[in-house]
């Protein structure tokens, strides 16, 4: 079949069609020699990054610009991309353009559908990159810049950019198959049941996570409530638009709510001039039962009124920020406040998340260094789109680079704000006291110093009322943001930069929440279409509703958890969601390395090998520390337990307030370890069950037979585009 | 489709691509080649407005996850 040209204006050139003498599996294209010049870039991007990461390991006590790191990322993942992504491609996993594509045999117009190279990256990066690599590296600078910022490079090379385009690659072989289809084909039954538990968990996790950073962000911010809530009706007039008015008009519309959402950002300063102000200060609980309320009606109502334009606005909102972010950091070229590596990266006392470097560095930034959650994208929409095999590096490989650059430039962001003001915005409510003075007085006995009056000024100047342990990550990157813009563009905006960061973020979040609850909601529905076939029917309103109000159910009750935990909700909760989201990764570099070992290809194994053996030793030391260390800030069945005994001796321990906090403290520990728990025993199962299919493999003469479908042919010609 | 016709002249220009990947990066494009194709195989085609109903009514069964 040939495909009707997806009318780039590039030129054809360096273009490789089917059945035109191209390179053959297994061989990259161009592989003839070395040509001089290429050889002398590649040894001057080599040196340049040398030179930059030499800086960050030797400068001690000195100002370093970001532009160091910036620079070091971006030449590691320049030669990362060039060598490592290609010989993945063409030598482990033999990448053939010869083969006709998923998009290409099932054409149907809808989801299979071939589509260019560079467009689908765009929707791909879209699709995976969201607000974790925004908030973790945020997190996580508490251990100083130098400990994420290699994670975050070292870890996407290795690991995160493998794991996103070998998923691609074997899904791509196999009809676009999902993650928990490919691990109960190629794995087993028990891999397989136990995939599916956890990835609906995880996903229930990540909603609730989620969603506490956008509560976090706007509670007590009349200015934020009201630009994010006016993004609903922009959402709702965008729809209508292109429901009746210019049906398939997407530019013109996203053009118009780009435009009614600065608008809201810009109209959000005269809310107390409006009269609304205190009507728009919410607490935290209200806002809670507001977004329970709001998951679930977009979860139940027709995609074209809220999700798709949505998801239009959240898309050019966040390609935008994040060009806007690079370009501010290249001009306004910031110094970095943290440290290189602090104190809490050994003693592991630190406010923000307790426990060492490792392995909690390596859980809390997750997206951007390793996300279990891209497995998901990388055996759904995606390979039912790719035109030719080859366009995996690009897009899996390449797409998670782009993401990984992203959380780097959140951890500068993060990096440059004075460390008083960085520990007490992220420090609970419980430690900090909530006041300036309280909190200065906190912030002191960290060694640092910021006076209650800087701490005043500097929630005025983004004329907040205060910035005193607003947790999640958002606000701290919100204000890094808005630091950074006004100095690389003047003009004294810094209010109105904070609230479009904050804006941008929970546009973000809400998206991923609408489109998850949806998701969660057809994975519900049909498990239980299983057993009654009625309830699969996702038509049925009695079905969605009900599917919908349980998945809402689940994550707006670890919400509400999150949101009333006295001891601080990120803190506790975050840790969890970074181990799930990793565990998830562990299912998915087992996936790969089976089936390189069933395609005969053991000798590759330890391409996913080496992310899987590393994320294996972070997350499972880091389950084993949360379920059973005997400090009462790690373990959590111990912080239960240090609370039950002081309840029975009838004391209150702070930060709790009370013996409801008190038995608040047992309950939400105790869930919380269970839940660390079983998450740890299932992808335990998965592996124990995959080592048992790589055994048996191995003994049967190193081959296994898989579900990959048998090549055909390719008649897919590209003409209009770079290769 | 306004792009260019397949092999045809070289564009180029910052703005000329821009055009083009916006418009195909939103779907913009797809009922151009929706016509196209209908035209090649001697199909009616589906109004515009019918179209984008279908597409959103696909959409409507195959929810897309985000990613954190």
């Amino acid at each position: 079949m040939a495909m009707s040209n997806p009318s780039g204006p590039s030129p054809s050139s360096n273009r490789r069609s089917a059945g035109s003498g191209q390179p053959g599996r297994g061989r990259p294209p161009g592989a003839r020699g070395t040509d001089p010049k290429q050889a002398a870039l590649w040894v001057v991007v080599a040196l340049v990054g040398a030179t930059c990461w030499s800086v960050l390991a030797l400068a001690r006590g000195e100002e370093i610009s970001v532009l160091w790191i910036l620079f070091a990322a971006l030449c590691s993942y320049a030669i990362a991309y060039r060598f490592y992504s290609k010989f993945i491609a063409y030598r482990v996993l033999g990448v053939d353009d010869t083969r006709a594509t998923p998009a290409e045999r099932l054409r149907n117009g809808h989801d299979f559908e071939p589509t260019d190279k560079r467009v689908l990256f765009g929707h791909h990066f879209a699709a995976v990159a969201g607000a974790g690599p925004l908030v973790g590296p945020v997190l996580a600078a508490q251990m100083g810049y130098l400990p994420g910022t290699i994670w975050i490079v070292v870890g996407v090379i290795l690991a995160g950019a493998v794991q996103d385009m070998v998923v691609l690659f074997f899904s791509l072989r196999r009809d676009g198959r999902s993650l928990g289809q490919m691990v109960r084909d190629e794995i087993g039954v028990v891999g397989g049941y136990a995939a599916m538990i956890g990835v609906f968990s995880i996903m229930i996790i990540l909603l609730a996570v989620l969603a506490l950073v956008v509560v976090n962000a706007l509670a007590e911010s009349p200015w934020g409530v009201f630009s994010i809530g006016l993004t609903i009706p922009i959402a709702l007039f965008m729809g209508w638009y292109l429901r009746y008015l210019r049906p398939g008009r997407v530019l013109e519309v996203t053009g118009i709510g780009v435009a009614l959402l600065l608008l809201s950002i810009a109209g959000g300063s005269y809310v107390e001039e409006m009269g609304i102000e205190s009507a728009l200060t919410l607490s935290p609980e209200t806002l809670t039962f507001l977004l329970i309320g709001y998951g679930f009606f977009a979860s139940v109502l027709p995609v074209w009124m809220l999700l798709t334009p949505r998801d239009y606005l959240s898309t050019f909102m966040k390609v935008g920020v994040i060009v806007l972010l690079a370009v501010g950091l290249l001009l306004a070229a910031p110094t970095l406040s943290a440290p290189a590596v602090s104190d809490f990266a050994t003693s592991g006392t630190g406010p923000v998340f307790a426990g060492k470097l490792f392995p909690f560095v390596f859980i809390t930034i997750a997206c951007g260094a390793l996300s279990g959650f891209h497995a998901l994208i990388s055996s759904g929409t995606t390979p039912k789109m790719i035109e030719k095999e080859s366009h995996i590096r690009a897009i899996g490989y390449g797409g998670m680079l782009m993401e990984s650059f992203v959380a780097i430039s959140a951890l500068m962001a993060a990096c440059v704000i004075d460390q008083g003001l960085y520990f007490a915005m992220n420090s609970p409510a419980g430690a900090t006291g909530g006041t300036p003075e309280a909190a200065a007085e906190f912030v002191r006995t960290l060694g640092f110093t910021i006076s209650p009056a800087d701490l005043t000024a500097a929630a005025a100047s983004i004329e907040e009322s205060s910035l005193i342990s607003r947790t999640g990550g958002a606000p701290t990157l919100a204000f890094g943001m808005s630091l950074i813009f006004t100095e690389a563009f003047g003009g004294g905006l810094a209010a109105f930069w904070y609230h479009f960061a904050i804006m941008f973020e929970a546009l973000f979040i809400l998206t991923a929440v609408d489109a998850g609850t949806r998701v969660g909601r057809f994975m519900l529905q049909d498990s239980v279409g299983n057993v009654w076939r009625r309830y699969g029917d996702t038509s049925w309103k009695p079905a969605s509703w009900s599917a919908s109000a349980v998945v809402v159910g689940l994550w707006g009750g670890m919400l509400y958890v999150g949101v009333t935990d006295p001891l601080g909700g990120i803190n506790q909760l975050f840790p969890l969601f970074g181990i799930a989201n990793q565990l998830l990764a562990a299912i998915a570099l087992t996936l790969c390395t089976t089936l390189l070992v069933k395609h005969g290809k053991a000798r590759w194994a330890w391409v996913p090998g080496i992310g899987l053996a590393w994320d294996l030793v972070v997350t499972l030391t880091a389950s084993w520390q949360k379920v059973f260390s005997d400090d009462p800030k790690i373990g959590y069945f111990q912080q239960a337990q240090v609370f039950r005994d002081a309840r029975d001796a009838g004391e209150v321990l702070a930060p709790a307030t009370d013996a409801a906090q008190m038995d608040q403290v047992i309950t939400n520990s105790m869930l919380n370890g269970t839940l660390q728990a079983t998450f740890a025993i299932l992808v335990v199962l998965v592996v124990l069950n995959a080592a048992w299919v790589c055994v048996r493999t191995l003994r049967n003469g190193g081959t296994a037979p898989t579900t990959e479908v048998p090549k055909v042919e390719s008649q897919l010609v590209l003409t209009g585009g770079r290769s | 489709m306004s792009g260019p016709e397949p092999g045809g002249r070289l564009l180029g220009g910052v703005h000329g691509y821009l055009r083009w990947y916006l418009r195909e990066i939103s779907g913009a494009g797809r009922y151009q080649r929706y016509l196209d194709s209908c035209r090649a195989e001697g199909r009616t085609p589906l109004s515009r407005a019918a179209y984008e109903r279908a597409r959103v009514d696909h959409r409507e069964r195959h929810p897309q996850g985000r990613c954190c």
